[in-house]
């Protein structure tokens, strides 16, 4: 399998476990996407169920505010305008 | 309404998988550009793509000056990030594509972890999608998205098409009729 640059899935491995900091940081990087990418989907799926965001901060461990200024735009612009 | 109510699950897949591209270049992109629906195109290709198409998604991932996918990084940490969207139920139809009833000209994708806007070029792509599928009655799919790229010669996507041995003239041909020459 070809990934990004030339390079295979087997490079790339070798890379983020060899000394080249780069890759590994970069998969880094494509694990907090990942990351974020779960919680927003979890935290959708929580508000179309009705759960509070006070409910939705405590089952993240972060505080209320945190949660309602991360998710809260993105999922008014879709329930309003639907999907 | 999401304007992706008219795409199909494909076309739909692919905007997202470019709309994933701007939000996860380094650093991040701030608008969708028509590079990243060339990339996501060869990247998510299906059968309504003609052959002519003949892209290697690394090649153009060098030429882009795009790093290697998510989807190879994580698999260097052992995560198959397919996997890993599908149990999550992570699927294509929590993405939406909106117009501002208040700016007309700003289009943003917005799905799980990622809003962006869509740079004017990428906006016409869309348009000129919309109106392919529209003259057929039919939903977009991912041949209409390539019209979109193919409409404006003076676009940078087509620079780096014939920069990677296809010829845009054909490829036009071959959406039009595809046992042209």
């Amino acid at each position: 399998m070809e990934a990004g640059e030339g390079r295979s899935v087997v490079d790339l491995a070798a890379e983020a476990g060899g000394e080249d900091p780069a890759t590994g940081l970069a998969a880094v990087a494509a694990l907090r996407r990942l990351l974020e990418e779960l919680e927003a989907v979890h935290v959708e799926a929580a508000r179309r169920r009705g759960w509070s965001w006070e409910a939705i901060a405590a089952a993240l461990g972060v505080k209320r505010q945190s949660a309602h200024k991360k998710h809260a735009r993105r999922i008014a612009a879709g329930d309003r305008r639907g999907t | 309404m999401s304007m992706f109510a008219r795409f199909t699950d494909a076309a739909r897949e692919t905007v997202a998988h470019a709309a994933r591209l701007a939000a996860g270049a380094r650093p991040p992109a701030p608008r969708l550009t028509t590079g990243h629906l060339l990339l996501a195109l060869a990247e998510t290709r299906d059968e309504t793509v003609p052959a002519s198409l003949a892209l290697d998604p690394a090649a153009l991932r060098r030429r882009l000056g795009a790093g290697p996918g998510d989807r190879d990084l994580l698999a260097t940490l052992g995560i198959d990030l397919d996997e890993v969207r599908r149990r999550a139920g992570a699927s294509a139809s929590l993405w939406r594509m909106t117009r501002s009833p208040f700016r007309p000209l700003r289009v943003e994708v917005a799905g799980p972890g990622v809003l962006v806007p869509l740079a004017g070029g990428a906006r016409k792509v869309i348009e000129v999608a919309q109106h392919h599928a529209r003259r057929r009655g039919a939903l977009v799919e991912q041949s209409d998205l390539l019209r979109g790229l193919l409409a404006d010669a003076r676009d940078e996507s087509l620079t780096h098409l014939r920069a990677e041995g296809v010829n845009p003239a054909r490829l036009w041909r071959h959406l039009n009729d595809p046992h042209a020459a």
